[in-house]
């Protein structure tokens, strides 16, 4: 019996570790159009130190969030900000919209829900505070219409 | 890849089914799905299904194939994921006293994970190569059926694909199952 645990107990600690040791990733942001999901998993960090992903022009691809809610998207348009959601598996991101803006929430609202939004931007790191840790999150800026496409492809 | 995985398990299956039938088994399973982290971190794990063959292929040593099906919802939307996982594996049994045995099971298999979005119409499969450890307790009685409690863990390793995702975190899926299980004997087995 003590045979085959010595087997098995170390077979699942290997998975384990397969499935648990960090990864580090890289990914180049203004190459091509990224999904949501790996624009927000990859632009994390502590607050403490400043991350190469700040500041740094970024691609990427959604669809707009609450799109067929008219208040929702009412309040964005007062608050000049917007939100990507990956339908794939629920991840956001919150665009700020910096100049254009009447142009740039006139375009989304002819957008249907079913569009793919690209954007480009510029990533902004924002901090949050949960008592114990300081994390950053990130925010994209779009300065102009131009840098808002919809369904490109 | 897909295909001969496929015809190995389907030939693996054929082949063991005819001469195996004094020592084999059949196992169906009915658990909670748990998923850690990853590309599906704001989903909830429903339930995990699954149905194995297993037969003798030294003493207490036991040789087969299994699918499993796992469920994951994001909860109020209409975004879920399927994760289908046929595997190949080897069960080793313990036999604690007359009553009880341990099995621990490790398994080796290929997954395909399916990911829906019916508010959007997106479909979408991933597949990868899957690893898994499993540990139960069977409470062993007379009759053609016993009773297991499980304990599963799966690891995937999504095959890599550019427009699904670049990062390798995404890429790696772990699950856990635990639940009930039933143990059918068709022919002798101890």
């Amino acid at each position: 019996m003590s045979k085959s645990l010595c087997i098995f107990i170390p077979g699942v600690i290997v998975l384990l570790f397969l499935g648990c040791s960090k990864t580090n990733d890289t990914l180049v942001l203004d190459q091509r159009y990224l999904n949501i999901a790996d624009v927000v998993e990859f632009c994390t960090g502590s607050c403490d130190v400043e991350a190469p992903w700040e500041q740094s022009t970024v691609l990427l691809k959604g669809h707009l969030r609450d799109a067929m809610n008219d208040s929702v998207q009412a309040d964005n348009r007062i608050k000049n900000r917007f939100y990507l959601v990956d339908i794939r598996n629920g991840m956001f991101i919150e665009i700020r919209v910096e100049n254009d803006h009447d142009q740039v929430f006139d375009q989304l609202e002819s957008a249907m829900k079913q569009d793919i939004i690209y954007v480009s931007g510029k990533a902004n790191a924002v901090s949050a505070f949960d008592g114990s840790e300081c994390t950053k999150g990130v925010v994209v800026l779009i300065m102009s219409t131009t840098d808002l496409l919809i369904n490109l492809e | 890849m897909k295909k001969s995985f496929t015809h190995i398990l389907i030939f693996v299956v054929l082949t063991v089914s005819g001469q195996a039938q004094q020592s084999s088994f059949i196992t169906a399973e009915l658990g909670l799905l748990r998923n850690q982290n990853g590309f599906f971190r704001l989903f909830d794990g429903i339930v995990d299904a699954g149905v194995a063959y297993q037969f003798s292929i030294l003493n207490k040593l036991y040789g087969g194939a299994s699918f499993h099906a796992g469920f994951l919802n994001y909860q109020n939307t209409s975004a879920k994921s399927v994760l289908y996982r046929p595997h190949l594996s080897l069960q080793y049994s313990i036999h604690l006293s007359p009553r009880i045995a341990m099995e621990p099971q490790a398994g080796i298999g290929y997954a395909f994970v399916r990911i829906t979005n019916q508010e959007y119409n997106y479909k979408n499969m991933q597949t990868g190569v899957n690893y898994s450890g499993t540990l139960k307790l069977r409470w062993k009685s007379e009759g053609k059926l016993d009773y297991y409690l499980f304990g599963r863990y799966d690891f995937i390793y999504l095959n890599k694909d550019d427009d699904f995702t670049q990062l390798e975190y995404y890429r790696r899926i772990q699950i856990f199952a635990f639940g009930l299980g039933l143990h059918i004997k068709p022919g002798k087995y101890e």
